[in-house]
């Protein structure tokens, strides 16, 4: 973890339209990911409210829970390669010389291209096979919770790409943006 | 094979710098075309790994931890804490264990409580000047304690694996004395490790300091009163009190402290989503990996080894606490636990060990794998939440580890610390 | 099918649960009919998953064959509603009459739309109320309890109709859920009310009968056309046959459980069935204008 210490981009490079593109799109999956944690607050609100105020337990929080559960993942989990967020040892990989340290992060970028497409890919027929059958307890397609998870590979694919081929992550300093 | 090709691919991808949880994908990915099953199995199982209700109090505890250390709540409660414990050498770190303690009677999930109390704790101890892993390795062994205080899921999720035998208030009964040693010896290795390191101590303020800060973080004790009693009158579930506390702490730093502007609320919201992101996203790819063990057998290709070697019941057990250890660096706690109970248990069981011992032995042993690597969700929280490496927290977290670890021995060495107390409670 | 071609078969109930031992009696038939050449391999105790997951990772033949409650399959297999609706079933002979005879060879043959084989039906007893406040003995007494229910619109709805406060959440939650009273109670039948311990937290249990909702054995449709024939045949007789077997336990079981339950000092009461039947009967006539479960229902309703 701690990726800002371990790569640093060139400090004053400016960066490429392509790339800050990304930024905006990692800055978008982020907000979308906030705004789904804020729904998680507002969904578990008001079911304590309807049981205790209404006296009544909606059968449709729960399935909206976890699809903005599962839409915080995903998005949250995007943006993380795009900004290099992800749990991983440095260890081994700080030791080697420059040319493998590149082979490491293009490994990195071809097994997060694969995982993220076959996310996306079987994400996408999951959520097709099911679309037409309703969710016990809300209106909504019993598949809905693939629509996020193929969203969020879809753009993992699109962060680690230009990793491929640059060999080096495209950190960006953080502001809490 | 297959079991080599699943832990060689992660280990090989792990050690050359491929995040944990596409190490983990890729991984089961491999042996699942390898066995020539569809790879849809990879979504599905990422899907159903956040799929389960109790993971959703991480991303509000986060949330709400954000807000409360953003907002001045934290602040003003680790003041008073540091007014009433800062003549011990490292204080704050006795106040986590302590806090685990508490909290995890009402949470009954490491996670949850590592979310809740590291949430609040970790930033707040390195404000006051200790080592950041030193702040994460007490706040993330503490919440061990968790998961034997009732009302432990873990332990609730043991007596649904064993099929019903075993009364569950029992359970938890044997669970009270092994978690009140956790809680002693890690307070302990704590004021040892914070003597070493020469941690400073606070001169008591004075009763009259100590009253206003008591005033001062009323509000904020008010929260942790609402979580606990909340879930204890069964007012709210675990998540349903991680939401009223992220509502709660709005409530009280925009209305009585007054100290979050639109920015900084901002600056949690987009904290808390990267944070999440990443924590659930690891859960989720261990639940694959763990998918892929459970149809591998591997628990049971462990058994087989342990038939060979063990011959007696100290010898046995241990042997068990050894193979438990291992799986548990991979595997997270509940699958473990679903999966080797029905292996180990009959097992344990002909060498006369009480269920009920067992239990405590099972969840503990795969609660410290909860904190090692390469996979351990608490490990992945308290490390995020203190923002160092998990390599950073292994260079120092090892006396937590050999206290936990000595405790575990204990538990399983002595069968009275788990059988007195429901023994007791029932004459 | 595993690498050494061994079938897959899941089940969330534990083992021993009658269930799980019926389709250990399948693969021990297979077994020594082909000499070893047939096998399963079962993963019981949910290990490989949930049952919502494993109907889809069936229907894409990650594994091969599935135990699950009806319940979580009825907004895709609509046919399985029918079973799940209250008071369909006056008695235990009522619903196995019905599932031996045209009622189950339908539901069964329902499953081949979405790419799975229904092998067989395994009843699984009346599901009554318990619950941790007082007697249950006509529907008024729900007014205002908070029960716990599958994830299911039937259950819902009809916890709705009886005046009580449903609350969707996961069996594994129940036990908690009761003891810190965020619900006070559940409903389920008697062998899960015991093996899940959940009656040393609920302690009074109302004979309601409201639904038979049973378990369904499935199989992928892929596993089975990739059998030589003369093996699906021996495969979709032996699990017909395990209906029989499942049934002996279940009942034994069931007599066990009820037992233990009566020691450990649960209070079992009568109720008003006809108070309960005439306070469903909305529900029942919402789902009953449905094209499809009505000539089913009816066919039901003629071997009562
Ligand atoms: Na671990
Ligand atoms: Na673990």
């Amino acid at each position: 973890m701690t990726p800002a210490t371990t790569h640093t981009a060139p400090p004053a490079a400016p960066r490429a339209a392509g790339l800050r593109l990304l930024d905006r799109l990692a800055s978008l999956s982020i907000g979308v990911a906030g705004i789904a944690l804020l729904g998680l607050v507002v969904v578990q609100g008001w079911q304590v409210f309807a049981r205790y105020v209404l006296n009544d337990s909606p059968s449709w929080t729960e399935p909206v829970t976890l699809l903005l559960l599962a839409t915080a993942m995903s998005l949250g989990a995007a943006a993380a390669v795009h900004e290099d967020r992800h749990f991983r040892f440095h260890l081994l990989a700080q030791a080697l010389p420059e040319p493998a340290r590149r082979g490491s992060e293009r490994l990195t970028a071809v097994v997060t291209i694969a995982i993220g497409g076959v996310l996306a890919a079987w994400g996408t027929r999951l959520l097709l096979d099911g679309i037409d059958i309703r969710m016990a307890g809300a209106p909504l397609p019993q598949s809905i919770a693939f629509l996020p998870l193929s969203l969020g590979g879809a753009l993992m694919v699109l962060f680690a790409l230009p990793r491929l081929w640059r060999g080096a992550a495209a950190t960006i300093e953080n502001g809490e943006a | 094979m297959d079991i080599a090709l699943l832990f060689g691919t992660f280990l090989v991808l792990l050690l050359l710098g491929v995040p944990v949880a596409y190490s983990l994908a890729a991984a089961s990915l491999v042996v699942l075309l390898s066995l020539g099953l569809p790879s849809i199995v990879l979504v599905q199982q990422v899907g159903a790994g956040i799929g389960t209700a109790s993971l959703i109090a991480i991303p509000l505890f986060i949330f709400a931890g954000e807000i409360m250390m953003r907002g001045g709540i934290s602040e003003r409660l680790i003041s008073l804490a540091a007014a009433l414990v800062g003549r011990i050498r490292g204080g704050l770190g006795q106040v986590s264990v302590l806090s685990s303690l508490f909290f995890g009677g009402v949470s009954g999930s490491a996670i949850a409580d590592v979310s809740a109390v590291g949430g609040t704790m970790i930033p707040q101890m390195v404000n006051r000047g200790y080592d950041r892993d030193f702040a994460v390795n007490v706040s993330i062994t503490a919440a061990l304690v968790a998961l034997l205080v009732p009302p432990s899921h873990n332990l609730i999720l043991y007596s649904a694996a064993v099929g019903g035998g075993i009364s569950i208030a029992d359970l938890f009964a044997a669970g009270i004395l092994p978690a009140l040693l956790m809680t002693v010896t890690l307070m302990f290795t704590g004021y040892m490790i914070a003597r070493r390191r020469g941690y400073g101590v606070e001169p008591f303020p004075g009763m009259r300091a100590v009253m206003l800060r008591l005033i001062a973080a009323l509000p904020g004790l008010g929260l942790v009163a609402l979580i606990f009693v909340g879930i204890r009158a069964g007012i709210f579930t675990a998540v349903e009190s991680a939401a009223v506390a992220v509502v709660y702490a709005l409530l009280v730093t925009l209305a009585i402290y007054r100290m979050l502007d639109w920015k900084a609320f901002r600056g949690a919201v987009a904290h808390a989503s990267r944070t999440t992101g990443v924590i659930l996203f690891v859960i989720a790819t261990a639940a694959l990996f763990g998918w892929l063990l459970a149809y591998l057998q591997v628990p049971a290709a462990a058994v087989e080894l342990l038939g060979r070697i063990a011959d007696d019941r100290y010898t046995v057990l241990l042997v068990i606490v050894v193979i438990l250890l291992l799986l548990g660096t991979f595997m997270d706690l509940a699958p473990m636990i679903l999966i080797c109970t029905p292996i180990f248990l009959p097992v344990a069981k002909a060498f006369g060990v009480d269920p009920l011992q067992f239990g405590t032995v099972l969840v503990l042993a795969g609660g410290i794998g909860l904190v090692t690597p390469p996979v351990g969700s608490v490990l992945f929280v308290g490390t995020a939440i203190g923002k160092i490496g998990i390599g950073e927290s292994m260079r120092s977290i090892w006396p937590f580890w050999l206290a936990a670890i000595a405790v575990l021995i204990v538990v399983a060495v002595f069968p009275q610390l788990s059988l007195w107390l429901p023994a007791l409670l029932k004459a | 099918k595993t690498a050494d071609g061994a079938l897959t078969a899941t089940d969330v109930h534990v083992d021993g649960y009658p269930t799980v031992e019926a389709v250990k009696w399948i693969g021990d038939t297979l077994a020594r009919e082909t000499e070893g050449r047939l096998r399963i391999r079962l993963y019981h105790s949910g290990q490989l998953g949930r049952e919502a997951e494993a109907i889809d990772m069936a229907r894409f033949g990650a594994i091969d064959i599935t135990r699950v409650y009806s319940g979580a399959l009825n907004n895709a297999f609509p046919l399985t509603q029918a079973l799940c609706l209250p008071y369909v079933f006056d008695s235990v002979p009522h619903l196995r009459r019905a599932l031996d005879g045209e009622v189950g060879a339908a539901v069964l043959g329902s499953f081949a739309a979405r790419d799975l084989v229904g092998l067989a039906i395994y009843d699984s007893g009346a599901r009554c109320f318990y619950n941790t406040q007082r007697p249950l003995h006509v529907p008024a007494d729900l007014n205002g309890l908070k029960f716990r229910v599958p994830g299911s619109d039937i259950f819902i709805q009809l916890l709705r109709l009886f005046g009580a406060n449903p609350t969707p959440l996961s069996y594994g939650a129940v036990f908690s859920a009761l003891e810190t009273r965020l619900i006070d109670g559940a409903e389920n039948n008697m062998r899960s009310f015991h093996s899940s311990r959940q009656f040393e937290a609920a302690r009074f249990w109302s004979q309601s009968e409201h639904s038979y909702a049973p378990d369904l054995l499935l199989m992928s449709r892929r596993s089975l056309d990739s059998l030589a024939p003369r093996d699906r045949a021996l495969v979709t007789d032996v699990a017909r046959a395990s209906v029989q077997v499942m049934r002996r336990l279940w009942d034994e079981s069931e007599a066990a459980a009820r037992k233990a339950v009566v020691e450990a000092g649960v209070a079992i009461n009568e109720v008003d069935v006809a108070a309960f039947r005439q306070a469903a009967r909305p529900l029942l006539d919402d789902y009953l204008n449905r094209e499809r479960i009505a000539p089913l229902y009816r066919a039901i309703r003629d071997l009562a």
